[in-house]
């Protein structure tokens, strides 16, 4: 079977020339100067679990690559390697100038993709702190990676990282659960993609008073499409959460409500996200995304009328996403 | 800039950046037919819809003299965006906002007008069934700044909704009077309408990203902030210069000037900015109340016709960007006896604590060498015992230059050796590029002050009292110049950078203009 860093652009090289080439690959001679052009902000872990497949590897090292051309970074890509071997690792290394609208524009990066043998982490710290760029922050991506085995790094390689993120529309652990050394630096790229949602819900529900939208509130149910199982418990999390801060009305709807999760695949609908509210009144809210496009529609009957808004949520770019995870 | 009020946002609102939660607005510009609306306010308005921070309940009205069909000013609008937008029409994106846009016309000194627009408002409140914030753009020649704020008082629209999120708000363009007892009338009036809190008093390069960043960098950085005084730095030299002359405008700008156009504010700010003590706290009212000290301790400047502590010049004909251009007296519309200056200079002394003895150069013109704004910090020089021998060592002052346009950046100019056997020096500089390291595509200042100003964050706006203080240290010059006519008036040939008298500003403490860019 193939080999995870080999679906992986890149040049081979033997790891013991890795630190000298990296100092060295952007030192053009009098006719080149990229390195001008190169001014890391941060280091990007990405790290892959046995189980990705090439096709993934691949499309997540892209939105690396995209989220570098913005923030330009040295990124770090940690392949496991099924083969037995002698625990060796093995090294690639990718280089990559976006030259934007004008020469003025033009940044560059590097990528060190590392083989290493999956069971063998001890040694994986500090073999990757050697190629860490030194006082810049440090984000890690986990990608397919198990629950047990992130444990694992909580005491090396996830020391002094400045945030983990994972996405938990794909991961088939539920990463939320693990006993993180600090939660408020682990981000979820499926919260972080509803970025939008929250804002067009967000802006309408806060021109209503937060105990009229809880007073009588008998039901609310987020329906998801199977591609978007984390965006939907995430959604269900934010508003139940932005509902618990009601604190004029101790025996109001918000608490007694039911919150409800539910897959539309099923259905006929045409919406990918949705989002609705019952009262125990003639008063509804409703908030869908449809399944094409970056439009979306809120319903409602909470003041004087039926309002009706399109409302847009252009998805996230992957590499808008991973910045929002990473940053916000 | 500050997201301690956090605790108290909407609970739908926690956890999205300040700039996500502006409340339902129906906005009016005053002028929607000038040049501003069509190359900077709609355009920002189109970006910020494309940035989904337009709040989900959004009107735009047009106001105007000039009676425009609906239809007409939306087509206007789309070209408008077409033109000057920094990111291409988006007609799905554009036609929620377009479906809310219409045009009002009416006279600005016409009451009934301000009354039909009053009740035009209050119908898509009444439509939406909920409240609406006003937000007024005042983008209109300054003659009819106060007739406008009179009548947003008279039809009760500037209470609307008073002392609350959703208040009225109106955001003044420059200038902001014509001195200072013109500036004090219209503070007058402003604040007989408006509470201060209502007025966004808009200076566009507040909005642009280094400037912003001058407080980061002054006061997030410790290596800079314990040299920022009298101590370390030797002299500061602000440029404003561009390499248009007056174009069309000419008519309006003899009626300016340098002083008035550019010193009084864009200029002044960035002296309050670079001068400042660091604020209490990012609150708005704190930077503000530490931008009008520093503007209040500038002394008063030495006027003499020639000499002293200001100069001031006119443009001759010359070459820009290898092109030969005419002269001031020569542009369209500028009257033969104009004394007018298109430069200005000033050598400002701050007399306080930190900046004592410590000069502040300041110029501003037009037809100048090139397009360039920044403010440079010039570090005093090490004591030359090691490196003094001349020709050996070319050690050049320590300067910081934060450049604000074209290329908006920070530039730190160090001495280092010259690889080789022998220890010769040279100067070289570390740049920090905006567009290098975080792309171009960054906001327009427009879009940054409109959206503050919708969700209410007056921190990158001025306060009344910081545009009398600047006024305070103007106006002395005005009547000066005014007293002396064409005496004192000096020239430079576009495409230079400034006139002689300019550079003997400097001579007296043995400094010189750097060349900007």
């Amino acid at each position: 079977m193939a080999e995870l860093i080999d679906a992986l652009p890149g040049i081979e090289l033997p790891v013991g020339e890795v630190t000298t080439r990296l100092a060295t690959m952007w030192d053009g001679g009098p006719m080149s100067s990229s390195s001008e052009f190169r001014a890391s902000q941060m280091n990007v872990v990405l790290h892959f679990g046995l189980d990705v497949t090439a096709e993934e590897a691949l499309e997540r090292f892209e939105t690396v690559l995209h989220f570098a051309q913005r923030y330009p970074s040295r990124i770090i890509v940690l392949c496991p390697s099924r083969n037995e071997g002698d625990g060796s690792m093995s090294a690639k290394l990718f280089s990559q100038c976006y030259i934007g609208e004008s020469h003025r524009e033009m940044c560059c990066c590097e990528a060190l993709l590392l083989g290493y043998k999956s069971e063998d982490f001890g040694y994986l710290s500090n073999q990757v702190s050697v190629w860490l760029e030194p006082d810049l922050p440090t984000y890690h991506w986990f990608s397919g990676v198990p629950a047990k085995r992130i444990e694992s790094y909580f005491d090396n390689l996830l020391i002094g990282v400045r945030r983990c993120v994972y996405d938990s529309s794909i991961e088939a652990d539920d990463l939320s659960k693990l006993n993180w050394p600090s939660s408020a630096s682990v981000s979820d790229l499926a919260k972080a993609r509803l970025l939008p949602v929250r804002q067009a819900v967000g802006q309408f529900l806060s021109g209503y008073r937060i105990e009229n939208l809880c007073l009588g509130l008998k039901r609310v149910t987020v329906s998801h499409c199977s591609t978007m199982s984390g965006e939907g418990q995430r959604l269900l999390e934010w508003i139940q959460e932005c509902l618990s801060e009601c604190t004029k009305c101790d025996d109001c709807g918000a608490k007694k409500a039911d919150f409800a999760l539910k897959n539309c695949d099923d259905t006929e609908s045409d919406c990918s996200l949705s989002l609705e509210w019952e009262y125990d009144d003639d008063r509804y809210f409703k908030w869908r995304k449809f399944r094409d496009g970056s439009l979306g529609e809120i319903e409602a009957s909470l003041g004087k009328s039926i309002q009706t808004i399109p409302t847009r949520v252009k998805p996230l770019a992957p590499e808008q996403a991973l910045s929002e995870a990473l940053f916000f | 800039m500050t997201d301690q009020n956090e605790e108290q946002r909407h609970p739908f609102l926690k956890g999205l950046s300040k700039h996500r939660g502006a409340p339902p607005t129906v906005m009016v510009i005053f002028g929607a037919s000038g040049d501003l609306t069509a190359r900077k306010l709609v355009p920002a308005i189109f970006n910020l819809g494309v940035d989904n921070l337009l709040p989900g309940e959004f009107h735009l009205v047009g106001f105007g003299r000039k009676p425009i069909e609906d239809d007409s000013f939306r087509e206007i609008m789309d070209g408008a965006i077409d033109e000057h937008s920094r990111r291409p029409l988006n007609k799905e994106i554009w036609e929620r906002v377009r479906q809310n846009m219409v045009y009002h016309d009416g006279g600005y000194d016409d009451l009934a007008a301000f009354k039909s627009l009053a009740e035009r408002i209050d119908q898509i409140e009444k439509d939406l069934g909920r409240d609406v914030q006003r937000l007024f753009y005042i983008s209109t020649p300054p003659g009819v700044f106060q007739p406008i704020i009179k009548n947003l008082g008279k039809s009760g629209m500037a209470k609307a909704h008073v002392h609350t999120k959703l208040a009225s708000k109106v955001i003044i363009e420059k200038p902001f009077g014509r001195d200072l007892d013109s500036a004090r009338e219209l503070n007058a009036t402003i604040n007989s309408v408006f509470e201060e809190p209502q007025v966004y008093r808009i200076d566009h390069y507040l909005g642009k990203e280094t400037v912003q960043d001058l407080l980061v960098q002054r006061f997030a950085n410790s290596i800079f902030e314990p040299m920022w005084n009298r101590e370390y730095v030797d002299n500061v030299q602000i440029t404003v210069a561009e390499s248009l002359g007056v174009g069309t405008r000419g008519g309006y700008y003899d009626t300016s000037g340098a002083l008035r156009d550019m010193i009084q504010n864009h200029t002044m700010q960035l002296v309050a900015l670079t001068a400042m003590e660091p604020p209490v706290s990012l609150d708005p009212e704190s930077i503000r109340d530490e931008k009008v000290k520093v503007l209040k301790a500038i002394q008063p400047l030495e006027l003499k016709a020639d000499g002293g502590d200001v100069v001031r010049a006119r443009y001759t004909d010359g070459l820009v960007d290898g092109q030969p251009v005419k002269g001031y007296k020569e542009e369209e519309g500028i009257p033969y006896e104009s004394s007018t200056e298109t430069y200005a200079a000033l050598k400002l002394s701050i007399n306080n604590w930190r900046w004592q003895g410590v000069p502040f150069y300041i110029r501003s013109g037009k037809r100048m060498a090139r397009r360039a704004s920044e403010i440079a910090i010039q570090f005093k020089r090490p004591p030359g015992i090691l490196f003094s021998e001349g020709k050996k060592f070319n050690v050049a002052p320590n300067t910081m230059v934060i450049s604000i346009q074209p290329d908006e950046g920070v530039t730190l100019v160090m001495n280092s050796k010259i690889p080789g056997l022998e220890t010769r020096t040279q100067p070289v500089k570390m740049h920090f590029r905006y567009s290098t390291t975080f792309g171009s595509n960054t906001p327009e200042a427009y879009e940054r002050l409109i959206l503050d100003a919708m969700i209410g964050d007056s921190t990158l706006f001025i306060r009344g009292d910081e545009t009398e203080a600047s006024w305070k240290l103007v106006t002395p010059i005005l009547k000066h110049w005014e007293e002396c006519g064409q005496n004192g008036m000096e020239e430079y040939a576009s495409g230079s950078w400034g006139p002689l008298a300019s550079e003997r500003l400097l001579w007296e403490k043995n400094h010189q203009w750097r060349r900007s860019g």
